[in-house]
Parts: structure tokens; sequence; C-alpha cells
């Protein structure tokens, strides 16, 4: 059974004349980690927020098909109680912080206070993420008072201290560098290990091709490729439909053009680097 | 690995107990504080003997020189009852009638019973308006927003008032970034008052709009944080419920109160 299904779903935001999501049809599996690329406005976070229920709680509009969260029908789901099972990081990481902490550690801990995580509990989740995030340094700064790279750690902190089942997470590393984003991945390839199911939006084509299991590419509001990442990723078509590919899948493109048969084409440079030497190795 | 052991030993330390400032009165329940401070502030304004509520304002700055606020509730205080003497002052010569003529400014006769007047009415604010002053001054809001939430009032309204005070600051910030990029653009943000004014008023627009905006997705993040979930909620911030000798210090202010009010009723107090 799918953990998260959608059906012909369509959805125009309020006060639109364009449909921000037409007639999605897409399937999630328990475990698995999806990762969502595509052009911008082409309607990724729109599907982040029907998943996590906000289309059509919080933003109103016109929602047509079926989208079903662990087997109940979305609109039959209270939001408050969805918030408690999808944990959801966004974009903007300056409105994700919520300004009455005084403390990052307060407020990695507010969302478990909301969920009446017991204190002793809390204090050890707290510590043990903020040195995954290796934010310690941070946790006993004021949080309205980070930078950007600081503020979008410690609000993907306080959405992965909740521990969720399911995170649905929208560009967690724009503000931050290289060094950045690949500890970013690599923490959540580590709750992927742990059984959490994950949607990704993310333009990092690379570290999309390292670490998701599944790939979905949106265009216009549809979407336009969808499949397990080697598949998806390797299709030299996906720079026609506002996507990019990987550098490696490039490479392994440009060889083909030149006549250089590869056994297939990589997605990562592990791969590229295999492939080409078994080439040579023939 | 030793390293985890301290930090969880010392957040363990630091949130397992109650919060604590190591003072007393800073430490006192936050709605006892208040009921003190109040029932204070009340009597000052019924007594009208000028000796007491004199007596009652020197009792603010030795309450808040005893809770090692001195400082930021002198200044303020001080300023707030010297704006509101001259203020006053202006103000009752003009509608106070009076025989005993002190001096007189091109005909205008400041007069002793508008001074009287003056006088009597900043006293009677300023015993009012310093409790209140010194209750926000020797308490944080958060804390105060924790004692209510103890008490039964909804976490909803906690956080607009607490999430408001912080939109202060920051709307103070993003109005101080945006002058800057107008000043980046050539346009004259300094300079006498018509200048700054001129300057202020676009900045308004895109101030409140963004403020808008920030708020809708504020509101989604806390949606995120589980805000809404109906359980009962942990606080990681806990403060020592009201001791006894609290209460019962409460509780003779109070009766000190209600006597007042009983002698003011039967005219007694005159």
């Amino acid at each position: 059974m799918a953990y998260i299904e959608l059906k012909n779903v369509t959805y125009r935001y309020p006060l639109s004349k364009e449909n921000a999501l037409e007639d999605v049809n897409c399937k999630f599996e328990k475990g698995k980690f999806y990762g969502i690329i595509g052009e911008n406005g082409g309607g990724k976070t729109t599907l982040c927020n029907v998943i996590r229920g906000l289309i059509p709680q919080f933003y109103k509009g016109k929602l047509d098909g079926e989208v079903e969260i662990l087997g109940e029908e979305l609109r039959d789901w209270d939001t408050a109680e969805l918030s408690a099972k999808i944990g959801y990081v966004f974009q903007n990481p300056f409105t994700q912080i919520s300004g009455v902490k005084e403390t990052v550690f307060e407020e990695i801990a507010m969302g478990m206070e909301n969920m009446g995580v017991p204190k002793e509990e809390m204090i050890d989740k707290v510590v043990e993420i903020c040195k995954i995030l290796k934010i310690e340094e941070l946790m006993e700064k004021n949080p309205n008072e980070l930078s950007g790279g600081q503020r979008q750690r410690v609000a993907f902190a306080s959405i992965i201290a909740m521990d969720t089942e399911i995170l649905v997470i929208d560009e967690p590393t724009s503000q931050l560098d290289p060094q950045g984003t690949q500890d970013i991945f690599e923490i959540i390839s580590m709750l992927k290990k742990a059984g959490k199911t994950i949607l990704l939006v993310e333009h990092k084509i690379d570290l999309i091709a390292e670490y998701c299991d599944e790939v979905i590419v949106m265009e216009k509001g549809k979407i336009a490729f969808s499949g397990a990442v080697k598949s998806v990723l390797a299709n030299p078509e996906l720079e026609k439909h506002g996507a990019m590919i990987p550098q490696a899948a490039k490479v392994g493109h440009e060889l083909r053009k030149n006549h250089i048969e590869l056994s297939g084409i990589p997605i990562t440079i592990q791969d590229a680097v295999k492939t080409i030497k078994d080439r040579m190795g023939d | 690995m030793e390293k985890q052991v301290n930090l969880n030993d010392f957040y363990r330390k630091k949130y397992m107990t109650y919060q604590k400032k190591e003072n007393f009165v800073q430490d006192l329940n936050p709605l006892v504080k208040l009921n003190i401070l109040l029932a204070i502030g009340i009597i000052c304004v019924l007594l009208t003997d000028f000796k007491w509520r004199l007596a009652i304002c020197a009792l603010y700055y030795v309450i808040a020189f005893a809770g090692k606020k001195f400082r930021s509730f002198g200044l303020l205080f001080t300023g707030l009852a010297i704006s509101f003497l001259a203020f006053l002052s202006v103000i009752r010569q003009l509608s106070v009638e009076g025989s005993h003529v002190l001096f007189s400014i091109f005909g205008w006769k400041w007069t002793m019973e508008g001074w009287e007047s003056a006088l009597d009415m900043t006293m009677t604010l300023c015993g009012f308006s310093g409790a209140v002053i010194l209750f926000f001054t020797l308490t944080e809001m958060r804390d105060l927003m924790y004692a209510l939430e103890k008490k039964g009032v909804s976490h909803v309204t906690s956080y607009v008032i607490l999430a408001s005070m912080q939109t202060i600051t920051d709307l103070k910030k993003t109005s101080q970034t945006i002058m800057d990029s107008q000043r980046a653009r050539g346009v004259e943000t300094e300079g006498n008052l018509l200048v700054r004014v001129k300057a202020l008023v676009p900045v308004i627009s895109p101030l409140f709009l963004s403020a808008l905006t920030s708020a809708e997705e504020k509101a989604i993040s806390m949606d995120a944080r589980a805000f809404s979930v109906k359980r009962d909620h942990t606080f990681l911030r806990e403060l020592q419920p009201a001791p006894i000798y609290e209460v019962i210090l409460a509780v003779i202010v109070d009766l000190c109160l209600i006597a007042l009010i009983g002698m003011k009723i039967t005219g007694r107090l005159g």
C-alpha cells in the first residue's frame, strides 16, 4: 500500500488564472527518499503544501482529485494532527524561527513541548540533534539574531527533533555553503536509514543523484518525469523540461555522442569513474 | 564522547530544576508579584495624602533596588514622572482657577491651586503607573505568560503576545534595513524633521507588506511545530509554583487594600 498517494490532483491558488498543479498522479512509499526537482514555479512547493495538508486548509483555492495520506483522505485529516505526522521544513529560514524563545536550545525544543514530550527526553533529544547538525556552539544564542545559514540549520533541527514519520523538506540548503549542504544531505540520508519517508525539493542535482531513491521532475504543474533516480536522471530529455542533469550524466552523454559506448549512463561521480574504468579496461 | 556527557548534564541541570535568578524580588511568582504591585498601585491612588504617596513611590525605588533593576526602573520611572509633571503643570494652570497667584507670564497667571492640583494628579498617575512599570521591569514577559498558561490561559494568547514583542524588534530592524538601502540609492534620510518624515513615508508600505507576508509564513511554521495539536504541553522552562509565604505576602497586601477600600467607602479616609 502506498504511504501517500495523489490521484488526478489539480489545484489552483485563489485569484490565480492558471492551475498550479495539473492532473498530478504519484505515489510515495514508506522509507524511501524522494527528490523533487524542476523549474522555478513548476509546482514543487505547491506539491509539498498539498501533501502537508496546507492546501486546502490554509491556502484556500480549488483542489480536485484524491489525496490519500497514511490511508486516509486528506480532507478528513485534522491539520493539527497531521502536523505531528509530517514534519515540514520550508524555504525561507527567516520566518521559521518562532520569535518567542530566547535560546536556540529552547527553540529546537518547542515542537516537542507542543507535542508533550517528557522534559528529560526532550533535553537529550535536543542535545543529540545539535550534535548531529554541528550547531552546539549556537545552543545558547538568541535564535532571532542568527545569520541565514544558521537559522536554516536551526529550523531544520527544530523539525527533525519532532521525530515525525514523514519529512517534507523544501530547499533546506539555499543559504548553506557546499560543506553545509553536504552535511544536510548526510543527515537526511541518516534519517532515511532510520526508516523515515523523505520528500526533498532541491536544485542541487548532483546531490540528488547521489542520495535519492526516486526523483520527480515537475514542469508547469505537471509531473514531467518520475521514477528511479538512475533512469530519470540519465535521461537527456530532462534539460528540455527545465531541469538539469548531473555532471556525470553529461559526461556519459558526451562520450556517447563521440561514439564511445558505455555500459550505461552514470549519474554520480563514483558511478562515472567506475563505468569509465570498466570501459577502458575492455 | 566526554563532551556529550557534559552537554547533557549541563542542560539537565539547567532545565530539570526551576528557573531562578537567585534574587528574591525577581524570583517571586509572576502572578504573586503582579497581585502585590497592582494592589500597592491602587492603594497609592486611594491614599490622597501627599506624604503616603511619596512614601509608596520611594518604596518602588527600594523594591527595584532589591530586585537589582534600580537603574532601568529609575530611568524610566523618573523620566515618566518628570514628563507627567511638566505636562500636567501646564494643563492644570489652564484649567484650574485660583486666587493665590505665584507669578504671571504676559498676563497668564500661574496659581498655587493649579500647582497643587498638578502635583496631586502627577502623584496619582505615577503611583499607579510606577507599579506597572516596576512589574514589567522585574518580570520577563515569558515568565508571566508561563504563569498565565499554567492557570489556563490558552497558549495561543501567550504566543501572540510574546511574538508581538519580537515583531516590534524585527520591524525596527527591517525598517533600518530599508532605510539603509534607501540611503544607498541616494535618498536623503537624515537632516531636519521634514527630510526625515519624507524619507519615512516610502518605507512604511514595504515594511507592512513584508510584515504581513511573514505573518502568514510564521503561521505555517508554527503549524509545522505541532502548535495546534491538542495535547498537554510540556514546558522546558519551569517556574517554581508560588510558595506559601509568597501567597501570604500577597494576601496581606490584598487585605490592606480591602481595608482601605472599606475605610474609603465609610468615609473614614476623607
